[in-house]
Parts: C-alpha cells; sequence; structure tokens
C-alpha cells in the first residue's frame, strides 16, 4: 500500500539519514519530496521546477475593483461619455488600440507591450450573477468558485495541492505580509515575505548568538509531523489537562520550519542578484523587483503573487485612479525590461486582476460604486497578443452595471492548460473553455 | 444558560485565562489576586473594572474648526506652491498625532484598570473598522474611540445607532456624500453584510438602495466635527425595506435589521470567536445570541455569560489562540512587568505584523486567527522579541540603533536563587510566558541551554533564554 510505503520512507529518512537524531525532525518540504516520489509512482501528475527551465506565473492583484472603464476606454461610444460626464477620459487622450478602444493615457508601458505583441488584453472578464462586496467577490476571485459556492482553497493553492505536492514551500512565493487566498491548500504551501533582509531569525542581538540560533532551530524543529502531538509537550498548570493546540499548532510548527528551510536560500539570492534596470518608487515596483531577483536567482517558484491597493474610488477619483494606473504601468514597465535583460521574459507571464471593476455611471462624489466586468491583462514573452473577448454593451447593463462575457474561470483554466501544462479540471472543478491567447 | 464551569474546577490557569482572553494578560501576582476572588468574582472584578479616565489624558490633538480654518487659509493663499505647502505640513501634524495616539492607547491597554473595556474597545474598533487613512483627522478618530469605550460593554443597539451618526464612520464609508438625489450605498451595504447580518442574509440589493436612501441628510458639521442632519437632503418617501413599508430613517432601518432573527447570532458568533474559539461553538454561540436577545442587546450579559461558561475553559480553549500583534505587543510587557517599547519600536512592530491601530486594512478589520501568522510575521515576531530583551535593535525596517531599550526588571523574574536551578527557572519562566510548563524534549533542551551557561546565570543568558522563549510557536498562543 502506498501509506506504507510513505511511513517506511520517513520512518527510514528519520533514522537513517539524519543518523536517527531524536532532536531533529524532517522538515516539512522534504517529507513532501518524499511523498511526491510516492506519488510519481502512482502517476500522479507531479511538476517539478528546477528553477532555471519552468513556466512561472505572476499573479497581480489590483485591490479594490478597478475601474475598468477607464482602464481600457471606450473612445468611440457616446454612451461612455454620457455616463461619466465628470470622469470620462477625453477621446483624444487615450492611447488608442483600435477604432474603438484606447488605453489610459498612463498605461504608456502597457501600449508599448501591446505593439511589440507581448500583451493580450481580455475584455468583459466577469463570473454570472456577481457579487458587488468586495470580501465576497475577492474570494470568488481567489477560489474559483460559483457566487453562490463558498470554497476554502484557493485556485492557486489547489494547483499546488494537484501538481506540486512534494515541492518545496517556495514553489509559492507571495510578496506582502498575509498570505493570499489564493495560496490557501489542503498541503499548505508558500512562503509569505515583505522585505527579504528581514527574513531570517536575527540571533546577533543575542549574547551568544551561534548557540541561541542553534537553540532557536531545534525548538522550531518541532517533536513529530502528527498534528496534535505538536502541542502535547506542555503540561498545565494546576491539572486541567494537557495543552491541546491541535491545528493550530501544527500550522505555527510548519509555518516557522518552512520559513526557516527558505529564508537562507532567498536571502542569499537578494543579496547576490542585482537588477540592471532601475524601478521606480513604489509598494508595487519594490515587490515586482523582489519578485524579479528571485526569479534570475533561480528560485523554484512557480507562481509569485503581488497586489496594489487603492482601486475602491468611490469618490474623488479622477486624480487617484490616474496616479494608480501611472504606478502600475512604470512597475510593469520596469519589471519587463528587468526580464528581458535576464532572459527571462519569455518564462514569466504577468496576469492582472481586480475583484470587479465599477459602476457604470459615476456617481454624485466624483467616484464610480462598486460594479461588474471588467477588462484584464496578460503580459508575457507567451502571448498571442490581440484583443480577446468582447467589449460589453453600455446600452445593455444589468443593475447599472456591464454584463460579462468571458468567465474569468476560463482565464485560469488558460493559464492552467497551456502555460503551466496542468490538467484544469483537477484545479477548477470543471471544465472551462480555453481561450486562445496562449 | 450555558453550562457553567464547575467552582471547583477554577484553578489558577483558568485565572490566567481569563486575563489573558479577558485583557492582555498579567504577572504572576496578578493571576493570583485574580484566582482568590473565585470565578464569579473575577468575573465580575473584569466586567466592572475601575475608573481610569483621569490617568490617561490624551495626546494634544488638533481641533476640526481649526483644522477647517486652516484649510481656508491655504485656498487662499497667494500661490499653488505655499497652498501645497500648507496642505502637506497639515497632513504631517495629523499623521504625528495619530501616531501619538495609537502609543496613547497601547498604553492604555497595558497599565489601564478596566483592561476588558479596553479589550472591548478593540473589539468594535475591528467590528466597525474606521481606517484614518481616509478619515484623516486625528481628533475625529479619537472621539470614535472614546464612543467604543464608553459603551463598549453597553447597548449595541445604541452604538450602532451612534456609530452610524459617528463622523470617522461617516467619512470612511463616504455617508456626508449622500443625498436624497443620489444615494451613496456604501453605508448601508456594509451595515448590512458586515455590522449587523452578515454577507448575503436576508437582504437584496434592493433593500441596500432603499437603506441608503434612510440615511441621506447625515453630515458633518466642518467646525464642530460633530453629526449633522440636514432635513432637506434627507429622502423621506416611503421604503420598502426588508418586507415593511413607511417613511424609515436610519434608526428605523438599525432597528428594522436587529428585529431580524440572524442578527443575534451575527454578533454572538463574532464575539465568541473573538475571546473563545476559531473553530466553532454551536452551543455557546447559540446561548450568547439567546442572552443578547434577552437583554436587548446589553453586551455586558452576554460577555458573563461566555466568561462563566465550561466551554471557555475547556482544554481545547486555553493557550489555543493565536495573538493578535496588539496582544502580543501588550501582554508581552504585561507578562515581563516591562514598559512597552519606544513609539518608534511599536509603529514597525504594528505595521510589520499587520494590525496597525486606526488603520485595519479595510472596512471588513483584520481577519485574525491565522492570517496573522505567516512565514514573514512569524520570523518578526521572534526578531521582535530578541530587541525587547536585547535593547539591541536588529536590521529591521523601521528600527534604529538606538530605538530605545525595554527595561525588564529581570531581578524580580529571575531572583538570584532561581538562577542557580536551571530545572526551577525553566519551569517558573515557562509558566510566566507560556502559561504552562513545557515538558518532554523541548523541557530538557531548555534546561540543557540554561546549564550550559554556568552555573551563575548572568543577565545575558538570561536575555539569550527570554529570546529563545518568546520565538517559540507555543509563545504565539494564548
Amino acid at each position: 500500500m502506498k501509506n506504507d510505503t510513505l511511513h517506511t520512507r520517513r520512518t527510514f529518512l528519520r533514522t537513517g539519514v539524519l543518523g536517527g537524531a531524536v532532536a531533529w525532525t524532517l522538515p516539512v518540504f522534504l517529507e513532501r519530496t518524499f511523498f511526491a516520489l510516492d506519488a510519481a509512482a502512482a502517476d500522479v501528475a507531479i511538476q517539478t521546477a528546477t528553477g532555471r527551465d519552468a513556466p512561472i506565473l505572476v499573479v497581480l492583484q489590483l485591490a479594490g475593483g478597478n475601474d475598468g472603464l477607464n482602464t481600457v476606454v471606450p473612445w468611440a461610444d457616446d454612451a461612455y461619455f454620457r455616463a461619466r460626464p465628470r470622469l470620462a477620459v477625453p477621446a483624444d487622450k487615450t492611447l488608442k488600440l483600435n477604432d474603438r478602444l484606447g488605453l489610459h493615457p498612463r498605461l504608456t508601458a502597457l501600449r508599448r507591450l501591446y505593439d511589440s505583441g507581448d500583451l493580450a488584453l481580455i475584455q468583459g472578464v466577469g463570473y454570472p450573477n456577481p457579487n458587488r462586496s468586495h470580501f465576497r467577490s475577492t474570494d470568488i476571485w481567489q477560489t474559483a468558485s460559483d457566487a453562490d459556492q463558498f470554497e476554502r482553497q484557493g485556485w492557486i493553492g489547489r494547483y499546488f495541492d494537484s501538481c506540486c505536492a512534494g515541492e518545496d514551500p517556495a514553489v509559492g512565493v507571495s510578496v506582502g505580509r498575509q498570505s493570499p487566498l489564493a495560496f490557501s491548500a489542503r498541503t499548505p504551501k508558500g512562503v509569505t515575505l515583505s522585505r527579504p533582509e528581514q527574513f531570517r531569525f536575527m540571533a546577533e542581538s543575542a549574547g551568544d548568538p551561534a548557540a541561541t540560533e542553534a537553540a532557536f532551530r531545534e525548538m522550531n524543529a518541532g517533536e513529530t509531523m502528527e498534528a496534535d502531538a505538536a502541542g502535547a509537550s506542555i503540561q498545565s498548570l494546576g491539572g486541567a489537562g494537557a495543552m491541546v493546540g491541535g491545528d493550530t499548532m501544527d500550522y505555527l510548527r510548519r509555518t516557522a520550519l518552512d520559513a526557516q528551510v527558505s529564508s537562507d536560500r532567498i536571502l542569499e539570492i537578494t543579496r547576490r542578484v542585482r537588477s540592471s534596470v532601475t524601478y521606480p518608487n513604489s509598494q508595487l515596483a519594490s515587490s515586482l523587483h523582489l519578485v524579479s531577483r528571485l526569479i534570475a536567482g533561480g528560485m523554484p517558484t512557480r507562481v509569485y503573487y503581488v497586489s496594489q491597493g487603492g482601486y475602491d474610488t468611490h469618490s474623488g477619483q479622477a486624480g487617484s485612479h490616474d496616479r494608480l494606473l501611472g504606478e502600475l504601468d512604470a512597475a510593469v514597465g520596469a519589471f519587463v525590461s528587468d526580464l528581458e535583460a535576464q532572459g527571462n521574459f519569455r518564462r514569466v507571464m504577468l496576469m492582472t486582476f481586480s475583484e470587479f471593476g465599477r459602476r457604470v455611471a459615476e456617481n454624485n462624489s466624483g467616484g464610480t460604486d462598486h460594479g461588474a466586468a471588467a477588462p484584464l491583462f496578460v503580459i508575457g514573452g507567451g502571448v498571442k497578443p490581440g484583443i480577446y473577448g468582447r467589449q460589453p454593451s453600455l446600452n445593455e447593463l444589468v443593475r447599472g452595471d456591464l454584463v460579462y462575457n468571458v468567465d474569468f474561470r476560463s482565464v485560469y483554466a488558460t493559464i492552467l492548460e497551456k502555460w503551466m501544462t496542468a490538467r484544469s479540471e483537477s484545479v477548477l472543478h470543471r471544465k472551462f473553455t480555453t481561450l486562445d491567447f496562449i | 444558560m450555558a453550562q457553567r464551569l464547575n467552582p471547583s474546577q477554577w484553578t489558577p490557569a483558568c485565572a490566567a485565562h481569563l486575563l489573558n482572553r479577558a485583557g492582555f494578560g498579567g504577572s504572576p501576582a496578578e493571576v493570583q489576586a485574580l484566582h482568590a476572588l473565585g470565578l464569579d468574582g473575577a468575573v465580575q472584578r473584569l466586567l466592572e473594572g475601575a475608573p481610569d479616565d483621569d490617568l490617561f489624558p490624551p495626546p494634544v490633538l488638533t481641533l476640526p474648526g481649526e483644522i477647517f480654518d486652516r484649510i481656508q487659509t491655504a485656498r487662499r493663499s497667494a500661490s499653488e506652491d505655499a497652498k501645497q505647502e500648507l496642505l502637506k505640513e497639515g497632513r504631517r501634524e495629523q499623521h504625528a498625532q495619530i501616531r501619538a495616539l495609537r502609543c496613547w492607547w497601547l498604553e492604555r491597554m497595558r497599565y489601564g484598570l478596566h483592561p476588558l473595556r479596553e479589550k472591548m474597545t478593540l473589539f468594535w474598533h475591528g467590528h466597525f473598522a474606521t481606517g484614518v487613512e481616509k478619515v484623516k483627522m486625528a481628533w475625529i478618530m479619537w472621539q470614535q474611540n472614546e464612543t467604543f469605550r464608553a459603551r463598549a460593554l453597553g447597548s449595541f443597539r445604541s452604538l450602532t445607532k451612534e456609530v452610524s451618526r459617528d463622523p470617522a464612520m461617516m467619512r470612511y464609508l463616504d455617508l456626508p456624500q449622500s443625498n436624497r438625489d443620489k444615494p451613496n450605498e456604501n453605508f448601508a451595504r456594509e451595515l448590512m453584510e458586515l455590522f449587523l447580518l452578515g454577507e448575503g442574509v436576508r437582504y437584496t440589493e434592493d433593500d441596500i438602495r432603499e437603506a441608503a436612501r434612510a440615511f441621506t441628510g447625515y453630515r458633518i458639521d466642518p467646525r464642530k466635527g460633530s453629526f449633522l442632519f440636514l432635513p432637506r437632503q434627507f429622502d423621506a418617501g416611503a421604503k420598502t425595506f426588508l418586507g415593511k413599508t413607511g417613511p424609515f430613517d436610519g434608526d428605523a432601518v438599525i432597528d428594522i435589521l436587529l428585529a431580524q432573527p440572524e442578527s443575534c447570532i451575527f454578533l454572538a458568533r463574532k464575539l465568541v470567536t473573538f475571546f473563545v474559539s476559531d473553530a466553532p461553538q454551536p452551543a455557546l454561540e447559540q446561548q450568547t445570541a439567546a442572552t443578547l436577545r434577552r437583554s436587548d442587546w446589553v453586551v455586558k450579559d452576554a460577555l458573563r455569560e461566555i466568561f462563566t461558561s465550561a466551554a471557555f475553559y475547556s482544554p481545547r480553549v486555553m493557550r489555543s489562540q493565536i495573538k493578535s500583534p496588539v496582544q502580543w505587543l501588550v501582554q508581552t510587557a504585561r507578562v515581563l512587568e516591562a514598559p512597552l517599547p519606544s513609539q518608534t519600536a511599536l509603529e514597525a512592530a504594528m505595521s510589520q505584523l499587520g494590525q496597525v491601530l486606526f488603520a485595519p486594512p479595510n472596512v471588513k478589520g483584520w481577519e485574525g486567527g491565522r492570517a496573522w501568522i505567516s512565514s514573514a510575521t512569524l520570523l518578526f515576531r521572534c526578531n521582535l522579541a530578541g530587541y525587547i530583551v536585547s535593547g539591541k535593535a536588529p536590521e529591521m525596517e523601521g528600527f534604529r540603533k538606538g530605538s530605545g531599550a525595554v527595561e525588564i526588571p529581570l531581578t524580580r523574574i529571575a531572583p538570584p536563587a532561581l538562577r542557580r536551578e536551571p530545572a526551577a527557572l525553566c519551569d517558573a519562566l515557562c509558566e510566566r510566558l507560556l502559561g504552562a510548563r513545557l515538558g518532554g524534549e523541548d523541557r530538557e533542551r531548555l534546561v540543557a541551554f540554561l546549564g550550559a551557561r554556568g552555573p551563575d546565570l548572568d543577565d545575558r543568558s538570561l536575555r539569550d533564554f527570554l529570546h529563545l522563549l518568546m520565538s517559540t510557536p507555543e509563545y504565539q498562543l494564548t
């Protein structure tokens, strides 16, 4: 039986490879590697990334609900100017893509990528029965669920579960403080960091740094992989029964261990690798700068996750949306130049998304309210350039919102199948039509 | 009534647990004193607290009228540059004031005489989340904080109505821009989704639109920074809301929402998650909901129910909650009987650990639970512990050499006699910091670590040991 093999191998590794060191235990990712060997024998679609050749996906979240209509402007449509007397981008200011559509004037780098054949624009992306809550709609996008279904695992997490069992925890890296719901998986994976130089245990403040660090590693190694036994080493006061940290304690121990094994490598890479490109000064730019160095340094990461916030423009949208798009454009532009200089652009694909677009009509506060369908961009050396999907009609609205014609899960399915060479059905639970942008 | 804890099971560990969850923990002496009161006495002590307003005068905050005048002056300035400079100066000042306000509140959690009221104030800040980046005025944020404090344990009905007229909340959710011709839906939506019912429970998009009409005419007096009602901007027409029709105003909408059967369980669940456990506690949630309904929303009654229940003291619940960053900071100071770190260190810690007071990530507040812990924040907690016990700032964002050392009374925590007994010292410090003794190999390793440092443990070694204990997964729990 498979489980017997796994058990034997685990025991072997503990007692054999590590010399039976009682104080040490198996790092979670090593155990996964052994699980992967078993799974490979059982013909599960495991993908092993070497860090040099595998395709990489970068997911860029525009948090807050980006105004799609002012991002890709239907400049020839009178209905657009009627709905947005104050907020419409003047037709002559847009960066024209064709006789109907133009990019927001700040999106100059994206326009260049479109011209050079490295950008696909997908129009009218959304899902049936759209939800106007930020939180709920973000969850729907992150878990790839139907609007009335509640999923605990994220779509990237399910990809990790079905294709990356046994990979090291850094198969997913999210830049920030919180791991996104999209990464949530049955077997938790993914490393979260904001500043690489802080991503390590610092013992130099200690009186005896070496001893303190060694003890730290031991204390965080854990007794056993079994979930409920992990907390059992604490005895209670007053005899009210043993401490049962249960899943939470197991989660803490695994996170500590994953952090420990990834931190040395990430630190080494960020100290060694320098970019030849100067990045602008924004949080998104420094996130993408970090991603580019990790790619150059050969991290075995398959999915990176970065985000830019501030798109919830209920009031005073004009200036703030210009600034946001300008920041986005400059950061992505620098990132692409950097990857090109490294020679890695052909194996990286970047996808933007936002939880929803905004209402077609502007509101009374110089802003726009939560809406539905919107465009998204896919950028990379491997895209088939062009415009996919249709610009939703501004005259056939539902509750004042644009109607989608591309299900966002079709975009995911396309990327999973054609870029990550994964079976999309096992990740998305059913078959979605793939598109031609790859 | 939920099943009560049998008084014979009231132990010092129970008292420590109560102090951790209903407050921010405490020293062994504080735990002992609480234990001596017995279960009901201890719960009563926490529910009542002691007056401490006079001990915490707020920092100097610019009044709205003055800010208003300054903006008027800026608008009239000769050049665009001069205007921008004046506005920038104002923003800088507000920034400094909100930082001072954060410290003021943390100090109040650290030293206040009514810890449960501060904890509930923190709960309401997360429930009715409002962020200064949009509100922009420290004084208004402080006013909201005082509203939460004054109503912390009182009627949820009154609190919700006050919050709907609270200038910080109004600014945060765009109420002052809402008028009869174009009602803004932002507040009405969150009132149902986040404050009173839960996403998609009973209401439809039509209900949101109708409710938004009821909250029109709400304005802020710019000179006083207080609520102002403009009758001519109010839509006095009939609204159909959740099956009822009438010329409802905002308070009527809140009353209709609170009459929905789901509203009690919604708040009960949030309270139980915050104070007891992330894992569902259906029986306790139902009991708490029933108490809220029976008492017409008196929060104090619901909390008494929770803190005297057997479920609250179950072994599955004790020491199983991930400390929020604020809990970590304040509880650390309290168990070490030490002051809080410096303002710069606190600011950096809150930001890196993901809980900046007066700046929740969005209107949903902080997610809490496991979301507090990622590989990044877990490592940062360990490094922050190193800074607190050693006073030496490692190369961490926001920290500078000389960010200021925290004075820890090492002799009180580890008296000389105890330092000669590695095993006893290990147990005493584990009880103080982790709320329990360690067993098995972890204890052996720690005792060996102490033993290796020689017979008379010096302060440096003691600091290393504290750093180690505070870097364990166990220390992240309370």
